[in-house]
């Protein structure tokens, strides 16, 4: 696939949080701050609602780079530093699953 | 004379039409009658002994029908495919050891490597009773082999039934399909056969043949009202729309009434198992049922309906016995109750846990449906690492130009107000070809995730 630099990672993934908040209530709308908490403490995300994201990210980057990746994995749940926590961990996973995937 | 085997009233209707051909060539009762016996000293001749397997080849037509009859009244196990099944006509050689095989469209009579040898089959034989195997399409595994006694499954047709032009639509080797040909035949209806299940042809058949029962799934009740072909045939002799074999949905249901304001609309539930079930329908609109209470008994264990029935199958011939010890069979189907009239969830099998919580993928697939510009959506559930499972959702639209993300995002909005969170599907995946099999049922069987 080509390369997939960190900027478009986190459009898409800031496109998948947008297509997320445009049916959850207006008070539970997710911040689109590459920083902010995403998925942990002080996140009004649950575990239905993360999935949601993931998934409308990968639909996203699908979109966008006509390669599916897979951003949901018992390897990325049983990380360290979880690339879940906010948008900019999550873009830096998936440019990492890209570039994994350029070298099979 | 020696009593048959079973009794066929067929020389009683005389000259009245029984089965319309494909092509329109018409059978008299008088002529089946006088086919049946012409077949029969031709499987005499050819030593085809009572009791043997045999593998019959045919859908609907006069041939298959005659076919069908003979061997049952020679006493042998009729065992039927639908020309073109590929492997599964192999399948069910192999597993029915069918002696014979007979292609009816070629007339052909030949016999087979099988012994038509089965402990099921003795006890059959035993009772000097013709049996039917109809082979269930599970969705995983090997097809099972559900064996019949046709005298058990012929007694509730005893009571003489009103005379119809029915279609003979739902597939020959389906039990519903086995089940249109005995309700119309043995009540003195015409059976009418269509060249082919594609929407125009099945409405222009409807026209012409002046039919008035259309047996079917409501899979293609949505495909026909879809195609926009009702409005241009006369299908104003149409009494009876039966459907059954998968879930109505509600919004398609509310659809084919208003498209057939003159039809009454009966679900029919039925299985390979125990053959199809007489019941009412609460009304056209609804998904409410009652069952015969003379034809069987039914309770709910633990939210799942449980059925005994006298035209049980007395087995499968590659599966242990999936009855209780007192006869029960457990459907897997889940049902809600209200007073003596019950209504299908689904298959608990179908059942998706979305991180413990659960959902019917027809609950989600009727929200779908009252979108208008979806025209067809089959909900499934696929393994998810974090969730155990999450949903999915296969959609036929109108627009597949458009861009995803905005079909996605729309499509969500509209079941935000419907459904609950868990219950939205977290992948769609769009087509614009049709989401049934060849079966005429909605096709959960999920797409292997590109990994």
């Amino acid at each position: 696939m080509k390369h997939l630099s960190y900027e478009s990672a986190l459009e898409s993934v800031r496109a998948a949080v947008r297509e997320i908040n445009d049916f959850r209530a207006e008070g539970d709308a997710l911040s689109l701050d590459e920083d902010a908490v995403l998925f942990g403490d002080g996140s009004a995300l649950d575990s239905v609602g993360l999935v949601q994201v993931v998934m409308a990210a990968e639909a996203q980057l699908a979109d966008a780079t006509g390669v599916e990746l897979v951003l949901a994995s018992e390897a990325a749940m049983s990380r360290k530093r979880s690339p879940y926590r906010s948008l900019r961990n999550l873009a830096e996973y998936a440019v990492e699953m890209a570039g994994a995937d350029a070298t099979v | 004379m020696v009593a048959e085997r079973i009794e066929l009233p067929f020389a009683g209707f005389g000259l009245r039409p029984a089965i319309v051909a494909a092509d329109g060539v018409t059978v008299s009762y008088q002529e089946l009658a006088t086919k049946i016996d012409m077949y029969r000293a031709r499987l005499r001749d050819r030593g085809v002994r009572p009791g043997s397997a045999v593998l019959l080849v045919g859908d609907y037509s006069p041939e298959s029908c005659i076919w069908l009859f003979a061997l049952w009244q020679e006493g042998c196990i009729v065992v039927p495919v639908v020309p073109g099944s590929g492997l599964a006509e192999d399948t069910y050689a192999d597993v029915a050891d069918v002696s014979w095989i007979v292609v009816a469209r070629d007339d052909v009579l030949r016999s087979a490597a099988g012994q038509s040898a089965h402990p099921l089959y003795a006890e059959l034989a035993q009772a000097n009773a013709p049996g039917l195997v109809i082979f269930s399409s599970g969705t995983t595994g090997q097809p099972k082999g559900a064996l019949h006694d046709v005298r058990r499954l012929m007694s509730k047709f005893s009571s003489s039934g009103k005379a119809l032009r029915t279609l003979g639509f739902l597939l020959f080797d389906h039990i519903s399909g086995i089940d249109t040909v005995l309700y119309t035949l043995l009540s003195g209806g015409v059976l009418v056969c269509t060249p082919s299940r594609n929407p125009a042809v099945v409405c222009r058949t409807l026209e012409t043949r002046k039919v008035e029962v259309l047996p079917t799934a409501p899979s293609f009740l949505n495909m026909l009202i879809m195609s926009g072909e009702v409005e241009n045939y006369d299908l104003s002799h149409l009494k009876i729309i039966t459907y059954g074999g998968e879930m109505m949905a509600q919004p398609v249901l509310e659809r084919v009434a208003t498209a057939f304001p003159n039809a009454k609309l009966v679900q029919k539930y039925g299985a390979s198992e125990f053959g199809a079930l007489r019941s009412r329908s609460e009304g056209n609109n609804s998904r409410w049922i009652t069952f015969d209470k003379r034809e069987l008994d039914w309770r709910v264990r633990d939210g799942l309906l449980e059925i005994r029935s006298g035209t049980s199958m007395l087995g499968y011939l590659n599966a242990p016995s999936p009855f209780t010890e007192d006869g029960w069979y457990q459907t897997g189907d889940r049902v809600e109750i209200k007073g003596d009239k019950l209504r299908i969830l689904g298959r608990d099998s179908d059942l998706i846990s979305v991180g413990g919580q659960k959902v019917y993928p027809t609950e989600v697939e009727d929200a779908l449906k009252t979108i208008p510009w979806v025209l067809d959506a089959v909900v499934y559930g696929q393994p998810h690492p974090m969730l155990g499972a999450c949903v999915h959702a296969r959609i036929q639209t109108k627009k597949p130009t458009a861009e995803q993300a905005d079909l996605r995002r729309s499509l969500r909005k509209n079941l935000a107000a419907r459904l609950e969170t868990y219950k939205i599907p977290q992948r769609f995946e769009f087509t614009d070809a049709g989401l049934l099999t060849d079966r005429f049922k909605a096709d959960r069987s999920a797409t292997e995730r590109k990994a």
